[in-house]
């Protein structure tokens, strides 16, 4: 396809997104409200502490520990919620029968609510730093990075999401995965320092341990050597971007072969 | 060659029971069995059949949506397993589906806008487009109003819109005045036959025999899975 109409497209889509949302504005006024109320009960919870493992780990308190953690998190927590709203049973079929490909029509759809993630992160993020007076040290090419990787992961984790949504027609295994497990393990508001060495282990198959750890590095003030933990994070990423398209793939096949693209 | 053509094609469904029921009744439902069929460039059919007889089916292997179990399928030349992308620029299709992927908070122009950015029609074209097909139509005047305070029947026609914005030389309508009221059912035919004599080739479905003959044409019946041609004068008489 020509780059120009590509070009049209996005810009398409990215109006249709804003007006979409922009016609629900009670949503966005709830989760400005949702977001920053969340990150100050967190960072004052953290403030509130004396002494904390991330000191030593990151040389960050536990306040900006936890904030870092919330505030980023929907970069690589959002691909599943991201994909499924622009695969809505009845317009599948619509989009299905033109010639745009899937993943494609999946990425661009969902370029607005890439950018909306990346920015309400940023905000959250400025806003509850500010109101709680924490400290960082920023490395930003570091920081860049890990965000990149970051959306590669979740848009791996998006499509697994998806075409397992699209064979199962539910999708609670790879949300419970990704909410409940690595909510625990995935170094997001619980330190992996603490926990018993088994739930250690666990953490590193997670994406989540490998992309919070490296925001923190990036975020601390003494970063340790950070090239393995990147290195690890890069081919992470990949294999998850690779999966989530093979398992994309299948599940539209699957529709394909049986027939089933509406499930409500 | 701008026609459709099928050559014994077969298509079954698994059928799966409630938890707690019997297996007995589970197992494989044949819905199309060896049928083949031919439309011509610029030709009409209509395609007439119960409640479940399998003409969606039909239009949604020409459409791509689904894949034959075995058989042959072209559009305009093009094999629908190997060249599905080629189908897609080479047909339209009106889906008998709910709310037809239609977003209710936005308007009819953005929706439609969406829809050719999907079909690939570049925005100056689509717009001329859209706002001609609309006029045509009879939605011009409602077309920034939201979708949601459409009636059925202006939602079929808004539908007929989305499967002309790419200027299709193939057509498939899924039982298109399904729901709709009388006076839209008659404006939806008038415009079918428009785009009959303006040469494109268009496959109806439809479960009634009035809104069959009402077309000129061939009319099919499919029943058990099989494709039978009818007599039209026995249809009409």
């Amino acid at each position: 396809m020509r780059v120009n109409l590509w070009i049209e497209r996005s810009i398409i889509f990215f109006k249709r997104e804003l007006k979409l949302k922009a016609s629900y504005r009670m949503n966005l006024f709830i989760s400005i409200v949702g977001g920053v109320s969340g990150l100050v009960v967190y960072g004052l919870l953290g403030n509130s502490a004396f002494g904390s493992v991330t000191t030593q780990a990151y040389n960050i308190t536990l306040g900006a520990y936890l904030v870092s953690g919330v505030a980023f998190s929907p970069i690589i927590m959002g691909g599943l919620a991201m994909f499924s709203q622009h695969s809505s049973p009845s317009e599948l079929e619509e989009v299905m029968v033109t010639p745009t490909g899937f993943r494609d029509y999946i990425l661009t759809s969902s370029v607005f609510d890439i950018l909306v993630t990346l920015g309400s992160s940023g905000f959250f993020f400025g806003t509850a730093t500010l109101l709680l007076g924490l400290n960082y040290s920023f490395n930003i090419p570091l920081l860049a990075l890990v965000t990149l990787l970051g959306l590669l992961c979740s848009i791996g984790l998006g499509f697994i999401g998806l075409g397992m949504r699209l064979i199962y027609k539910q999708s609670s295994l790879v949300s419970w995965v990704v909410f409940s497990l690595t909510g625990l393990v995935g170094n997001i508001i619980v330190p992996i320092q603490i926990l018993p060495t088994i739930l250690q282990s666990v953490s590193y198959v997670t994406p989540q341990y490998y992309f919070f750890t490296s925001l923190r590095v990036a975020l601390g003030s003494e970063s340790p050597p950070v090239g393995p933990l990147v290195g690890l994070f890069v081919v992470y990423a990949i294999v998850l971007l690779g999966a989530g398209v093979l398992v994309l793939d299948r599940g539209l096949r699957f529709i394909r072969r049986n027939g089933t693209h509406r499930w409500i | 060659m701008n026609g459709i053509r099928l050559h014994a094609v077969w298509k079954s469904f698994s059928r799966k029971s409630e938890i707690g029921h019997s297996k007995a009744s589970s197992g494989k439902s044949e819905v199309l069995r060896e049928v083949t069929l031919q439309l011509d460039e610029r030709e009409i059919v209509s395609l007439l059949g119960r409640n479940g007889a399998g003409k969606t089916t039909l239009i949604r292997i020409i459409s791509t949506l689904i894949e034959p179990d075995a058989g042959k399928v072209e559009v305009c030349g093009y094999d629908v397993k190997k060249q599905a992308h080629q189908v897609r620029r080479h047909v339209g299709v009106m889906l008998n589906a709910g709310e037809g992927g239609f977003q209710s908070r936005l308007s009819a122009i953005t929706n439609l806008e969406y829809y050719a950015a999907l079909y690939q029609v570049p925005i100056r074209q689509a717009r001329i487009r859209i706002r001609d097909l609309l006029q045509e139509m009879g939605l011009a005047g409602r077309e920034w109003d939201q979708c949601q305070s459409y009636s059925s029947g202006m939602r079929r026609r808004l539908a007929l819109v989305r499967a002309l914005l790419s200027d299709p030389p193939v057509l498939l309508l899924d039982e298109p005045t399904l729901g709709v009221d009388p006076w839209s059912t008659g404006e939806i035919h008038q415009m079918i036959r428009k785009l009959a004599e303006g040469g494109k080739t268009i496959l109806i479905t439809t479960n009634n025999v009035s809104e069959a003959r009402g077309f000129d044409g061939r009319i099919l019946t499919l029943e058990n899975g099989t494709l039978t041609e009818q007599d039209r004068e026995a249809i009409l008489s």
